[in-house]
Parts: C-alpha cells; structure tokens; sequence
C-alpha cells in the first residue's frame, strides 16, 4: 500500500504547512522575539504517536525546509531546523521511556525547541548574550507545549489505532 | 495512568523551576548598564552612553537601516526596514548583558556594565 502511504504522509504535510501559515498571520509579541505557538507540532506530534517516527521526522523536515523558503529566510530556517530536529529526538525518547503523558512529551518538545533555536542563534550571532531570552522561552515552550499537547492528547484519543494499514 | 499525570507535573514544574533560576542567576550576575555597544556582523559601530539621550542611524549597506534611540537611561530600537520588526517591538534594554537583536540585519545591541 505505498500509493496510501504516500497519500497520507502527503495529507498530512500539507496539514503541517497549513499550520505554520497560519502562525505566520497571528503575529505575538510579548517583548521577545521568537514566541510562537508551534501550531505544526499539533501534526508531528500526532504522527509519532499514531504512525512511527520515521514519517513524524520526514514530514517535520520537509514541512521545515518548504515554511521557511515560503514564509520565512534562510536564517529563520536554520533556527526552526535545529529547533524541530532537537524537539521531535527528545520528544521520542521521552516517548520511549513510558513515564509521560503526551501533554508531557510536547511541554519538553516546545522547550527543547527553544533551546536548539537559541544555540543556534549564539552560533550565528557570536553573542553569548542571547541567553537573557531564555528563561522567557523556557516559559514560552512550557506554555505553547501544553497547548499543543494538550490538544493532541485529545487527537490521539480520537483517532485510536495507527493511520493507515 | 495517575503515575503519568504526577509525572508530567513533575517534569513541567522542574522546567519551570530551571528557568526561574536562570532568570534568577542572570539578574542577579549583572549590574545596571552603563553603556550600549552596538554590532553588525560582529563588526562594532558604535559605543553609547545610557547617561545622555540620543537617536542614532545606522545605515547597514543594501538600504538597510535601524535606528537606535537612548532616553531615561534606556535604549530601544525604534525604527528598522527589516522584514519581521522584531527588534523594533522588543522592550527598551538597560541592565547590563541585556540585548536586541535584529536577525535579518545581523545587529545586535548590547548594554554593558561599568566594572568589566
């Protein structure tokens, strides 16, 4: 069933794009650069629970790589690029170890999200004074998490069983 | 099930916790600022004093441009053509080790304290 396979990571991608559109109209600033809701992980999130991780990390790197050509710049993609890789590998393994809830696993995923970004931009900048951002994106991850998860928690109970096959 | 959920609070109060502290260590670590540098690039422009009030233009190459302005002891972005404005919507910086950045121009301003 490759043909459904692919249907659906489609589906699904063009979900995960949709989303980060739609972050990109809802601009929030609370004084800091960077708080966003992380509407995207709403799909990733639901595929590394209901399909495997192989489809949740293609889908993020693809979804990635096309939101920052369409919406965002070159520097924007690499932020978001370190941010998902490092989010969705602790997400994975926090998964693996049965000790949290998915509300818990995306909490860690929005922070560990921030973090890559924020390491990513002392690289880039040479300026180790970036760090003054991140006790708010902490918080920030913390809270844009439990919305993502809180939600997804919910997706997940509706949709029981793996997507497809 | 009831383990999981004493889990996931655990684990949100740690990093809540852990970021409070950072929060904490960095106040605490720094003193008021005296001065701003600012840098494009890594290339240093200009250092200010937070003392005396001032607006500034940096013109960037390519019609690229922001402007910084110092008052009360403060200093701000006020204006810039970049693309997302993010450094123009930050909060007014003045305790030493505060920045603004502004990503698409690669500027950042920074306060510095008077003892290092």
């Amino acid at each position: 069933m490759k043909t459904k396979r692919l249907a659906f990571n489609a589906v699904f991608l063009l979900l995960a794009m949709a989303l980060s559109y739609l972050e990109t109209l809802i601009p929030l600033s609370f004084g800091v650069p960077g708080i966003k809701a992380g509407l995207p992980n709403l799909v990733i999130v639901f595929l590394l629970y209901r399909r495997d991780l192989k489809t949740a990390a293609a889908v993020s790197l693809v979804r990635v790589i096309l939101s920052g050509i369409l919406f965002g710049n070159a520097f924007a993609l690499l932020y978001s690029l370190a941010g998902a890789s490092l989010s969705l590998t602790l997400m994975a393994l926090l998964k693996r170890t049965d000790l949290f809830s998915v509300t818990a696993v995306s909490v860690t995923g929005g922070v560990i999200h921030n973090l890559g970004q924020i390491l990513v931009a002392m690289l880039i900048l040479k300026n180790a004074n970036i760090l003054w951002y991140l006790p708010a994106l902490i918080v920030g991850g913390v809270a844009a998490g439990l919305l993502i998860g809180l939600v997804s928690a919910i997706l997940i109970k509706r949709v029981p069983g793996k997507v497809t096959e | 099930m009831k383990t999981k959920t004493k889990n996931d609070i655990l684990l949100t109060c740690g990093i809540l916790a852990a970021a409070l502290l950072i929060g904490l260590l960095l106040r605490l670590g720094s003193d008021r600022g005296v001065s701003v540098t600012v840098e494009a690039g890594g290339v240093l422009l200009g250092t200010y004093s937070l003392s005396e009030d001032l607006e500034e233009r940096f013109d960037l190459g390519d019609g690229n441009y922001n402007i910084l302005r110092i008052s009360e002891g403060r200093a701000e972005v006020t204006e810039a053509d970049c693309r997302d404005q993010i450094c123009v919507h930050h909060a007014p910086v003045s305790a030493a080790g505060e920045t603004i950045i502004c990503l698409p121009h690669k500027l950042v301003v920074t306060v510095t304290g008077g003892g290092k």
